[in-house]
């Protein structure tokens, strides 16, 4: 119990956490990913992601609601017994490595491609996953403030992408709906992808200094990820005509080579660069939750040991094999399904679990 | 045998001299360990501890007054002569109707002694002892008066409208000056001794209801902890004590000014003042303590919120520019504006060595005129200033070496550098500096970038004893925003910071609201 008093994380870390990694490479991909599904109406797929993700997360709030002590994995190993517990811990484990694993080389990727074309993946993923590691080895709380600082440090973000509006046409968001609601319901999957991380709560909860305003915190984050989306689209979509969509490989990062500060000429490659910022809370987290669930299964405090095992993985892997751009993109399918079953799902089937068996031992107790 | 004896508490002594906490539980003294109240053995066992003392005086009198034998001992430099002429030999060798004996003698702090350790360890502090045939304590009379400066305008931390007091080197003088400013019988203060030989007096300064008693906790069970020989000054107690030993960052503020230290009290922190040492320790602070001046309260609010401004600008200038000057040349020259380029790349033409270690060369010339400078008697300071302003600033250009722009990058580090206020916070960023140059070399605009991550990753982590470090800003705290970047007026700022968990909040009543005065 004290465990938890003592690393707790405020209302604001708990919104940064999860809005940052909600953010984090969606904020490049989503305009591109939302307009060859839907076209210029992929702002109100999603609308509807959001929404759908907002019942899901409070679903999970729900399911830790009244349980002060602990993470999920406690909750579920008083009322399913430590075996459950350790699957479910397995489970997340091996999804939020994965996640992690697709944010690093996503970004890496980014900053192949644009920065530092001539320097090994290998060597940019040791030196991104310096301070990654240096974060993460600590409690939630320094997480917390990692993510916070991030955030607030990364205000200037939508200034700099304001600037792009000198050459925005508002028409190109119309007309709407021209085929109906059919695409636009058909891209609300494709928009899980980047709601995903909010499941990150049940195990930020029992770190929550105000637990009873982790619904609103939540919401909150929800709605912050969501408002980035819609600017950056919407920024997109009135920028691109619908036609140069299909020919331009990250939007958003095409758009800041329009920009022209009087003392940086290429403001693009300094975005990028900056961005990394963001681009780390992807991981970050991602990669103390990882630990977290190890060392639980094996009964362990110690988050040093899985977070070192793991990196080390991931960049003597890199040395041999690292998955191209097409490769990432089905990786992405792939987690976006794994991530809906494990975010979307779960959480509703472990509280219809739950709210059986407690009123089955209730039921015990009266007989 | 009498000589063993006194050769082996001689030897005791001496060994448990060091280990104060020992010392005060009283732990592993007979009562041989006490005086004899035998004047004649008791000189003898004296002088066997002090052996080749030279400035031990030892003055056998008779007392008028009682007509008793009794010996005058101290240290000669250490002690004030006319307070030991005129305050105890005279009354005790002139004073004859005296009924209580030996009290005639006129000092304010007298004690009665009896163990040797005490006595031994008084004696070397300065104080004047008494010993009485026949008395089982030796009388201890503070007669202490060593040499010491006169109170000076402090050195390194001048400002333009605060006082003109410095801390010097003793430390009852030192908790004066700070009781000068806070006249109030909670201004509480705890005293450790530090150091086997040294036996330095420590003292932990605080307000008794404003002050984290969780964190006084900590700060003395630390001092508690330390077992060391000698500590000469605060700057080796700080690095005892605080809370991360490798990281480049300051983590305790030391300051020179009274007013400073009593400013950080008044806002729920703790003044460690070392006795010998002309600056004190500030304790629990935050990565923000180091960018704030004295002069910042007494200036204009708005004149001091752009200042602070301008030095954590500098902040950013001192660590980063000579990094993102390499980067830019050798690696992003994308990034800057084509005719910039052009005339760097005009002046840069000629250099025949690469941009890293031209900045190399030229940061660690500044930092060595910098050494010099500190080092350098006055009189022959003034020479680094022609030597490095003529010589290296304009011939090394001329002789196409080094580029004009990277002087102009240097010295614009260095004045950058100079205006942060706090000279650890200083050190830490030259430092700093030539790691992100590194990184910049290897991986240009990336690799500083990722020193930044890195840099962040490491604020955040620290601690102050108990108290985040990177507070205001990771984790953050808006109600503390109001001293750090801006410095809000002096009426509105009712509250105390958050981050040192003071146990009394509210600083001032509103007295006034908006627009009043107007």
């Amino acid at each position: 119990m004290n465990r938890y008093a003592d690393n707790s994380i405020t209302t604001l870390q708990f919104i940064a956490i999860i809005t940052g990694t909600q953010v984090s490479f969606g904020f490049i991909d989503i305009p591109y990913e939302l307009h060859e599904h839907a076209g210029s109406d992929g702002w109100i797929s999603l609308v509807i992601g959001w929404l759908v993700t907002t019942a899901a997360s409070l679903i999970a709030i729900r399911l830790m609601k009244g349980y002060r002590q602990g993470t999920l994995l406690d909750l579920l190993a008083q009322y399913g017994g430590r075996w459950a517990g350790r699957a479910v811990a397995c489970v997340l484990a091996c999804y939020f490595a994965i996640f992690s694993y697709d944010g690093l080389i996503y970004s890496t990727r980014v900053i192949k491609s644009r920065i530092l074309q001539e320097t090994p993946i290998f060597i940019t993923l040791f030196l991104i996953l310096i301070p990654a590691y240096m974060v993460a080895r600590n409690e939630v709380r320094n997480i917390g403030r990692y993510s916070e600082f991030a955030l607030l440090a990364s205000l200037w973000i939508p200034f700099i992408f304001s600037f792009t509006l000198r050459h925005a046409n508002w028409l190109y968001l119309l007309p709407v709906l021209p085929g109906g609601w059919g695409p636009v319901l058909s891209t609300v999957p494709h928009t899980i992808y980047y709601f995903l991380s909010f499941f990150a709560s049940v195990f930020l909860y029992p770190y929550l200094q105000k637990k009873e305003r982790a619904g609103m915190a939540i919401v909150i984050a929800l709605t912050l990820t969501l408002l980035s989306f819609l600017f950056i689209s919407i920024v997109c979509f009135v920028f691109l005509s619908p036609d140069e969509f299909g020919t331009i490989y990250q939007p958003a990062i095409y758009l800041l080579k329009t920009v022209r500060l009087p003392f940086l000429e290429q403001v693009e490659g300094m975005f990028i660069v900056m961005y990394l910022l963001i681009f780390s809370i992807a991981w970050i987290p991602s990669l103390y939750f990882f630990s977290y669930s190890v060392n639980w299964t094996f009964g362990r405090t110690d988050p040093r040991l899985p977070l070192r095992l793991l990196i080390g993985t991931i960049i003597v892997s890199s040395y041999f094999y690292v998955p191209d751009y097409w490769q990432l993109i089905r990786l992405n399918k792939w987690l976006s399904g794994f991530g809906f079953g494990v975010e979307y799902v779960l959480p509703l089937l472990l509280l219809a679990l739950l709210s059986m068996s407690k009123r089955y031992r209730a039921e015990v107790k009266q007989a | 045998m009498d000589l063993l004896r006194l050769l082996g508490i001689g030897r005791r002594i001496a060994n448990t001299a060091s280990g104060f906490g020992k010392r005060k539980s009283g732990y592993g003294y007979g009562s041989s360990d006490c005086i004899s109240g035998n004047l004649d053995n008791d000189l003898k066992l004296l002088l066997a501890l002090f052996t080749d003392t030279p400035d031990l005086n030892v003055r056998p009198l008779t007392i008028r007054a009682t007509g008793r034998r009794a010996a005058l001992v101290y240290l000669e430099g250490l002690t004030d002569k006319n307070s030991i002429n005129n305050n105890i030999l005279k009354p005790l060798l002139q004073n004859e109707e005296d009924g209580c004996g030996t009290t005639s003698v006129t000092v304010g702090r007298l004690n009665r002694m009896r163990r040797w350790i005490d006595i031994q360890s008084a004696v070397l502090q300065g104080s004047s002892i008494l010993f009485v045939d026949g008395a089982a304590d030796a009388q201890v009379h503070g007669t202490e008066g060593w040499p010491q400066r006169a109170i000076e305008d402090p050195q390194v931390e001048t400002s333009l409208k605060g006082a003109h007091q410095g801390f010097v080197e003793t430390l009852d003088q030192n908790i004066a000056l700070i009781r000068r400013y806070l006249p109030h019988r909670n201004l509480k203060i705890k005293e450790q001794r530090v150091g086997r030989r040294s036996d330095t007096r420590v003292c932990t300064v605080y307000l008794d209801d404003v002050a984290n008693m969780d964190t006084l906790a900590q700060i003395e069970g630390r001092i508690g902890k330390i077992d060391i020989d000698v500590i000469i000054n605060s700057g080796e107690l700080s690095e005892l004590i605080e809370d991360d030993p490798y990281s480049p960052f300051p983590q305790i503020l030391l300051t020179e000014r009274p007013d400073t230290a009593a400013s950080q009290i008044i806002q729920g922190r703790f003044v460690i003042v070392v006795d010998r040492s002309p600056s004190v320790l500030v304790a629990p602070v935050s990565f923000a303590s180091f960018f704030q001046s004295v002069d910042d309260y007494s200036t204009r609010w708005s004149i001091a919120t752009f200042i602070r401004f301008l030095r954590f600008f500098a902040l950013l200038v001192a660590i980063f520019l000579p990094a993102f000057y390499i980067a830019v040349i050798s690696f992003n020259f994308e990034l800057i504006p084509l005719r910039l380029l052009l005339t760097i790349g005009e002046y840069r033409g000629i250099v025949p060595i690469s941009p890293f270690l031209e900045a190399i060369f030229m940061e660690l010339t500044l930092e060595m005129m910098r050494e010099a400078g500190v080092r350098l008697p006055a009189p022959v300071g003034q020479t680094v200033g022609i030597v490095g302003g003529i010589v290296i600033g304009q011939a090394v250009v001329q002789a196409g070496l080094i580029s004009n722009i990277m002087v102009i990058v240097v010295a614009f580090t260095a004045i950058a550098s100079f205006i942060l206020p706090n000279f650890d916070m200083v050190a830490a960023v030259r430092l700093l500096r030539f790691f992100m140059m590194i990184g910049a070399a290897l991986f240009g605009i990336f690799g500083i970038m990722i020193g930044f991550m890195i840099l962040i990753a490491h604020l955040i982590s620290l601690e102050s004893f108990g108290t985040p470090f990177g507070s205001p800003f990771a984790p953050v705290r808006f109600a503390d925003w109001k001293d750090t970047m801006v410095r809000i007026p002096l009426w509105r700022m009712r509250k105390r910071p958050v981050s040192t968990k003071p146990a009394e909040l509210n600083r001032q009543v509103a007295h006034r609201t908006e627009g009043e005065g107007k």
